[in-house]
């Protein structure tokens, strides 16, 4: 099937990238903004498949996120849990909540879902700012050990930057493979016409709230990878403002494309650390600069490509 | 098959919007190998009839049974697995996707394979997979779509997009299928040629066919059975003949003399 090869190709290329990156990118600094931009893609390709699939908005996004981040930093400094364990019970927790929260909130359509979800993630914020004994309060949680799996501890920049990297490549090809499924043209249908959806059989209920999970689950995932990256984590790295970035990512890069998300979030990632070198207008060309981008391009990023590739493709079959 | 026999049997269906009767104490039947027509004056409780029946509203009294169980309780959804299938008036195609994905939705009911299967792609996902775009080819090839299968389906003219959605639910091999005014809109030839399709549906595919319509040509051409409904009540059914020459119908089309 040439959709599948297509697919395979792209993650093929996309991962012999990551790796080639490091050999012209010496500077640990680089690398390290590369991690973060692929531990924001894996959030980012779960609230796509939320929201630029199934049409259901979250605005609370970072709070799964931060309560993966915050489990394994918990279990596996406080209690001394083994490090893997820890991740896999923080990104389950995750997912949990979402199951909890999604039963009540997903009823909800457009506006009213965007503000519950908006609540949660306030409600989950001022938890980690309050619960100083648990959490550390606003001045963060310290001391959380490195990432080790198998015996081996990914102490080096550059081992990080590899494991995120092949993560975020997986998760791609999931992602892909999920929605060139049944469980995927589900999910579309219910973004356009629930009535359609239903009277072909659809569940829309269960649906939405396994795509909710799901999404968690991912943002749970690069909430463990975050924390066992910094080995530090404060509250402010999961408040409103991120929810808002990540929705920002899924938009700038195109909704209902994978690749578009994994887009947006190395764009929006990587922009503001090009943009130090402006100072004080930092901030107000960031600005200026999303605002562009979306004017001149609607459909996003990916979207645009896809665009312009096809006319182009068009043009060379005229001549 | 069996023709004759009972797919559908609505007793005493009683539905009301605030203090409006949409519907009051309608009984109604289909039976296989037949295209029974529901027609009426705009407002006499068609629609809601047929939402009734495929479970987007619920009754207030009565029942509804289908392969003689009574499904008056179960949600759209597992109406829509049992096999009861519907196209919509106003359209509701799938503009997120193309023409094929759209009749690929369709299928949904018929395949099984899990998350697991989908993630991994497994060899029952190819499996239900050629099973649904071989289905899928062949639906699009009825209504007369192939061609067009991988535009987006926004893109298709009016016309095209109505017998997308018989395509869609043709993929489905519903058990019955209820077309809510699929002529809507469409001009004479279009017409034509849709009349000529939901015969083959009946002859070719052997599914009983619930017809709201209200282009009485195309009813009379088609239907094997009328029921007329007014104000929310049935009142006339039979043959299209019968149903056409009697004077109550005569009054409720045209208005009552005198009034």
């Amino acid at each position: 099937m040439s959709g599948f090869k297509k697919d395979g190709l792209s993650v093929f290329c996309f991962v012999l990238l990551l790796l080639a990156v490091p050999f012209f990118l010496t500077n640990v600094y680089y690398i390290n903004t590369l991690t973060l931009s692929a531990i924001h893609a894996i959030i980012a390709v779960g609230l796509n498949l939320l929201m630029g699939y199934a049409g259901q908005v979250s605005l609370g996004h970072a709070a799964f996120y931060g309560i993966a981040a915050y489990t394994s930093a918990i279990l596996t400094t406080t209690y001394g849990l083994p490090i893997p364990l820890g991740m896999v019970i923080g990104i389950l927790l995750s997912g949990f909540i979402a199951y909890i929260i999604g039963i009540p909130t997903l009823k909800l359509k457009g506006h009213y879902l965007a503000m519950a979800t908006l609540g949660f993630g306030v409600i989950v914020y001022i938890f980690f700012n309050e619960t100083i004994e648990l959490t550390g309060g606003p001045s963060g949680f310290r001391g959380v050990p490195r990432l080790a799996l198998f015996g081996f501890t990914f102490e080096s920049d550059l081992s990080y930057y590899y494991l995120t990297s092949l993560t975020l490549a997986f998760i791609i090809v999931l992602s892909l493979n999920l929605i060139n499924s049944r469980i995927g043209r589900a999910l579309k249908a219910i973004h356009t016409s629930e009535t359609a959806a239903q009277v072909f059989g659809i569940p829309i209920a269960k649906y939405k709230l396994f795509v909710f999970v799901i999404s968690a689950l991912y943002a749970g995932l690069a909430g463990v990878l975050y924390v066992h990256n910094l080995s530090f984590v404060a509250p402010s790295s999961f408040g409103f403002n991120f929810s808002v970035e990540l929705v920002t990512m899924v938009v700038l890069g195109g909704m209902a494309r994978i690749w578009g998300s994994v887009i947006g979030a190395f764009f929006l990632t990587i922009l503001p650390e090009f943009l130090r070198f402006f100072e004080n207008i930092e901030i107000m060309l960031y600005g200026a600069i999303l605002i562009v981008f979306i004017i001149f391009m609607p459909e996003g990023i990916a979207g645009s490509i896809v665009k312009i590739f096809a006319a182009w493709r068009a043009r060379k079959s005229d001549v | 098959m069996f023709r004759g026999y009972t797919v559908l049997k609505c007793e005493g269906i009683r539905v009301s919007f605030g203090g409006i009767h949409a519907l009051r104490d309608v009984n109604f039947t289909a039976e296989y190998g037949n295209i029974t027509a529901l027609i009426g004056p705009n407002g006499a409780g068609k629609t809601t009839l047929l939402n009734v029946i495929s479970g987007l509203i619920s009754p207030d009294n009565g029942h509804v049974y289908f392969l003689g169980d009574d499904i008056t309780d179960l949600p759209t959804y597992l109406r829509g697995q049992m096999g009861i299938v519907r196209t919509f008036q106003n359209l509701e195609i799938f503009h997120n996707m193309t023409v094929l994905e759209n009749v690929l939705t369709g299928c949904h009911r018929h395949v099984k394979y899990t998350l697991l299967d989908s993630l991994l792609k497994t060899p029952d996902y190819w499996e239900g997979e050629r099973f649904c775009l071989e289905y899928a080819r062949n639906a699009l090839e009825f209504v007369g779509l192939l061609d067009k299968r991988d535009m987006p389906a926004q893109d298709l003219p009016f016309g095209s997009q109505r017998l997308l959605e018989l395509a869609r639910a043709l993929v489905a091999e519903p058990t019955l299928l209820l077309l809510d005014e699929p002529a809507a809109g469409l001009n004479l030839s279009e017409t034509e040629n849709l009349g000529k399709i939901i015969h083959r549906i009946r002859d070719e595919k052997k599914i009983p066919i619930v017809l709201v319509e209200h282009d009485m040509g195309l009813v009379m051409r088609l239907s094997d059975r009328v029921y007329v409904l007014n104000f929310g009540e049935v009142i006339a059914q039979g043959e299209p003949k019968e149903v056409q020459n009697n004077p109550e119908v005569i009054a409720a089309y045209l208005g009552e003399e005198g009034t």
